[in-house]
């Protein structure tokens, strides 16, 4: 196949992929529908979390921190200054960015374990100061958010108001894409594997190292932000201090150095308690607000888990294993002189999996 | 405020400090020897408090039995955490154990949370009888005269048993140079074994001894350890002198700031004020910490 051939094919799949996205809602029930919408919601959130913890190799704690922030600050700028809720949208983006490069600062000085600490502790006071703020959340009730229109389109169906949060989803990732493929990617990946080796070789850390804070926190605003116009309400129950970790430690066993991961893991956030409140015994043993601490609980095991036996999570080593499975066939169907022989060194599969078994996050 | 407020703040944020200066010691003895910051200490402090609290009121054993039951507990928790989890991981890089104890912190608060019921409140056993004594300004409960006592003499005890005694010394040369130490003959694995049951110990010692204090829920206790955290950086996450020094000016300074500013969140403010100085200051003992083994 030739290259130009070969794009063209990734095009037509990347389109088709994109089509049956779009089309998914038809084939779903109206509370299908909102699950799916959440599923969006969290996965758009997870994008900005590989950003930092993925690219940057630095773990952060306070990822569902800055989406009550984002949702916060959209519901209180609805009822306080009586914008319109994408104004506030793009209000709480940019105050999102803001926070981040705020939030950011320590990590100039300090990386690694270190800065998980001060990123629990920034969730702390985010906790305890920053959202019990009256003008902010409204109080302990807190904030009621009126799901958003658009002339002409029926926002308040769930099927429809995924579409919005599709585009966003779609939109982040681009971002999220070009960020890790082109040079601001290319440099990320040297401040992970040493930062003090990439600024003697002369590459800014202070604006990239912000850039990628700033970049994360303004995702995951604009995911919590249209995530409270989808739940209608925002309250310092919907993100817990314990959620920054599950988001955390779900990414991780899925392998943060993956652009797919977050969807698999904003699949498993979303749809576990659901489907463990119908998986027997289960349902019979324990009650719903049981049920909903499983989560945590699976995805702690499955941290250690993945820790002990594929650092760099289920995702890379499976996407690995079946790119391996592939070209196997392919080169038994090709040169039929070596059946399933050894695999190149050069393969693909091998350059995932070999270097890489040191990594949490995609950091060495 | 009156300036005779002062000194009566002073002496609760003294009492506040010991309770943090209890959860530090924990953390630097696991970090001292292994290099691990345990995210889960909180979580092995709060479970083992709530065992406690299961022996001793719900099944109304002894409350000192109920106590060391606890303990023991927390001990074969600390060694298993190490020997299935942390030990596969020998020779890998320090962040991929810190991240299993962020696993490990994940799953005791929600088995918890599933068996006692996450924001149910809880009547904690007290070790310590009722009862006040009197001092300018403010009466001292003996359980707070307990918990400042027992943290100054645990400080003081580690610190000496990290000097002087035959495992302290190897415990410190495991940390230096794991490698180096075995060709001595220092039996690595037991010194890490040893320093994760240390630690458990001592979390569940100060989750059972400050469940009267604060609200026993498996939140609370899990989340005092921040404060720990912030006072064991201070101390490098090594010294325990330090850290036990950090830990009072913590308190005092988050109590009588109380008495100046009513605002919610204001000691997890300086919580974060803390470790961000501790963290940044110029030859600040973690940053040499941290840059000599790249994490």
């Amino acid at each position: 196949m030739t290259a130009s051939r070969q794009k063209l094919a990734r095009l037509v799949a990347v389109a088709v992929a994109v089509a049956a996205a779009a089309l998914l809602p038809l084939l779903l029930s109206q509370y299908r529908a909102f699950t799916a919408c959440q599923v969006l919601v969290f996965a758009t959130a997870l994008m900005g979390l590989t950003l930092i913890t993925g690219m940057l190799g630095q773990p952060s704690l306070m990822h569902a921190e800055l989406m009550g922030f984002g949702g916060f600050m959209t519901g209180a700028m609805v009822a306080n200054m009586g914008i319109n809720f994408w104004l506030a949208v793009l209000l709480a983006v940019v105050a999102g960015y803001l926070v981040g490069s705020v939030v950011g600062l320590p990590a100039l000085r300090i990386r690694g374990l270190a800065l998980a600490v001060v990123t629990l502790a920034i969730a702390r006071v985010f906790d305890a100061l920053v959202f019990p703020l009256r003008w902010l959340s409204g109080g302990v009730g807190g904030r009621s958010v009126e799901r958003p229109t658009i002339p002409g389109l029926n926002l308040g169906s769930d099927r429809v108001y995924y579409e919005v949060l599709l585009v966003a989803f779609l939109v982040v990732l681009a971002v999220v894409l070009s960020v890790k493929r082109g040079r601001i990617g290319r440099v990320f990946g040297a401040i992970r594997e040493t930062d003090w080796g990439s600024a003697s070789s002369g590459v800014p850390l202070t604006r990239y190292k912000l850039l990628g804070f700033s970049l994360s926190a303004a995702i995951a605003a604009l995911a919590g932000a249209l995530g409270a116009g989808l739940d209608g309400s925002v309250t310092t129950q919907t993100y817990p201090w314990t959620k920054s970790v599950t988001l955390l430690a779900i990414l991780t066993v899925m392998g943060s150095s993956s652009v797919w991961s977050p969807l698999f893991a904003a699949i498993f956030v979303v749809l576990s308690p659901a489907g463990l409140e119908h998986l027997p015994p289960l349902p019979q043993l324990f009650s719903k607000e049981q049920i909903v601490q499983f989560v945590p609980l699976i995805s702690g095991v499955s941290l250690v888990l993945v820790m002990i036996f594929t650092p760099q999570g289920l995702v890379p080593t499976i996407g690995a294993r079946l790119r391996k499975l592939t070209s196997r066939n392919r080169s038994r169907d090709d040169v039929p002189g070596t059946p399933g022989g050894p695999a190149s060194p050069m393969e693909p599969g091998e350059a995932v999996g070999t270097p890489t078994h040191e990594r949490v996050g995609g950091r060495a | 405020m009156h300036a005779d407020l002062i000194l009566p703040l002073t002496i609760v944020g003294i009492v506040t400090g010991s309770m943090y200066a209890l959860g530090a010691m924990g953390i630097v003895v696991i970090y001292k020897t292994t290099r691990v910051l345990n995210f889960a200490h909180g979580a092995i402090g709060m479970i083992s408090a709530f065992l406690a609290y299961q022996l001793g009121y719900l099944w109304s054993m002894n409350v000192g039995i109920a106590a060391l039951s606890a303990i023991a507990f927390s001990a074969l928790l600390g060694f298993s955490i190490e020997r299935f989890t942390i030990r596969p991981l020998e020779g890998k890089a320090p962040l991929i154990k810190v991240v299993v104890t962020l696993g490990w912190l994940l799953i005791i608060t929600s088995f918890a949370g599933i068996k006692w019921g996450a924001s149910a409140y809880h009547v904690p056993i007290k070790l310590v009888p009722e009862g006040t004594v009197g001092l300018p300004g403010v009466h001292i409960s003996y359980a707070d005269l307990a918990t400042l006592a027992v943290a100054g003499v645990l400080t003081a005890a580690l610190a000496t048993f990290f000097r002087l005694t035959r495992l302290g010394v190897a415990m410190r040369a495991v940390a230096d140079d794991v490698s180096s130490a075995r060709i001595l003959g220092i039996r690595v694995d037991r010194v890490n074994s040893t320093a994760w049951i240390l630690g458990s110990v001592l979390a569940a010692i100060t989750g059972i001894l400050l469940s009267p204090k604060v609200a026993l829920d498996t939140y609370s206790l899990t989340l005092l350890v921040i404060f720990s955290f912030a006072a064991a950086l201070y101390g490098g996450l090594v010294s325990l002198p330090k850290a036990f020094a950090a830990a009072m000016v913590l308190g005092v300074v988050q109590s009588v700031s109380s008495g100046f500013l009513h605002l919610a969140g204001l000691a997890d403010l300086i919580a974060l004020a803390v470790i961000i100085f501790a963290l940044v200051q110029p030859g600040s003992a973690l940053m040499r910490a941290v840059a000599k083994e790249g994490a």
